[in-house]
């Protein structure tokens, strides 16, 4: 693993289930796609400089019809809840020969980010259509 | 009378097939002007839709649904839909097992997540108001509160 500083030009993006499943249409980004399961340390994100978007949705364990969800690392540095306030963010290098481009969003505390994070998430990320 | 999130059994049997147009007897259900269930049939499927989604199903490890958080979230959707003032909301697994109901306008959100069998999370947020306000819900307590937040999504200022 290695630990380093990304430019705030760098894009990176998240996989969206498809919402067809349970007849939610159209696709749409929910607060939930941020949600990170007990024991995650950070939301897990791919670098686009590294990988493309077709390598990500094509990863093993992909979901067919999955989108991609994306934004800057700047704009992830810079979020803020709904109140204002900084929530301390910051994109972390996080890969190795078997997962090139992984990274995470990382908390000032490592692991579930506040309730009001994930919306911010949600009106943040868009879904990529390049 | 404001809503509560009931906890007897379903007051709609089984749900209704959303293609027929057809809804099965209220049972149990206060009053509502006529057409305020439209969407209850729909979300009920949503949900069963959800209750089949199988480990990982967000490609990110995520958890099965929860079978008790999903019957919660069942009784709590139809407490809602006897409330004539809340429109159909968006219905999404969550990955830690449970449901998330949310309503969104303009800048104002309000989601509902079903977190365990008898608790339900809410966030209102709104940036352009700089609102910002969260709080749980339990099964067998008032929706009034939960009714207010949807409100203040959906009106117009």
């Amino acid at each position: 693993m290695t630990s380093q500083p990304l430019s705030d030009d760098e894009v990176v993006v998240r996989r969206v289930p498809p919402g067809s499943r349970w007849f939610e249409f159209p696709d749409r980004i929910t607060s939930a796609n941020f949600k990170l399961r007990r024991g995650e340390r950070g939301l897990s994100v791919y670098r686009l400089n590294v990988v493309s978007p077709q390598t990500v949705l094509n990863q093993p364990g992909a979901i067919p019809g999955s989108r991609l969800g994306f934004a800057t690392v700047g704009e992830i540095r810079r979020m803020t809840g709904s109140a204002g306030e900084p929530l301390g963010l910051d994109v972390v290098v996080v890969d190795d020969e078997q997962n090139p481009g992984h990274a995470e969003i990382q908390g000032p505390s490592l692991g579930p980010f506040p309730r009001a994070a994930l919306d911010s998430f949600k009106r943040l990320f868009r879904l990529w259509t390049g | 009378m404001p809503a509560t999130w009931t906890t007897s059994a379903d007051l709609f049997p089984t749900p209704a097939d959303p293609l027929s147009g057809s809804l099965p007897p209220a049972v149990g259900v206060n009053a509502a002007p006529q057409g305020q269930h439209e969407w209850l049939p729909f979300c009920l499927k949503q949900l069963d839709a959800i209750s089949t989604l199988p480990e990982n199903w967000d490609s990110y490890g995520a958890a099965p649904p929860d079978a008790k958080i999903m019957a919660s979230a069942r009784r709590l959707l139809l407490s809602l839909a006897s409330s004539a003032d809340v429109p159909k909301p968006h219905v999404n697994p969550t990955p830690d097992g449970g449901v998330q109901f949310d309503w969104e306008r303009g800048s104002r959100y309000f989601e509902l997540d079903v977190v365990s069998p008898d608790t339900a999370e809410y966030l209102y947020a709104d940036p352009a108001e700089r609102a910002e306000e969260e709080g749980a819900v339990r099964e067998g307590e008032s929706l009034e509160i939960v009714i207010g937040y949807v409100r203040r999504v959906i009106e117009t200022p």
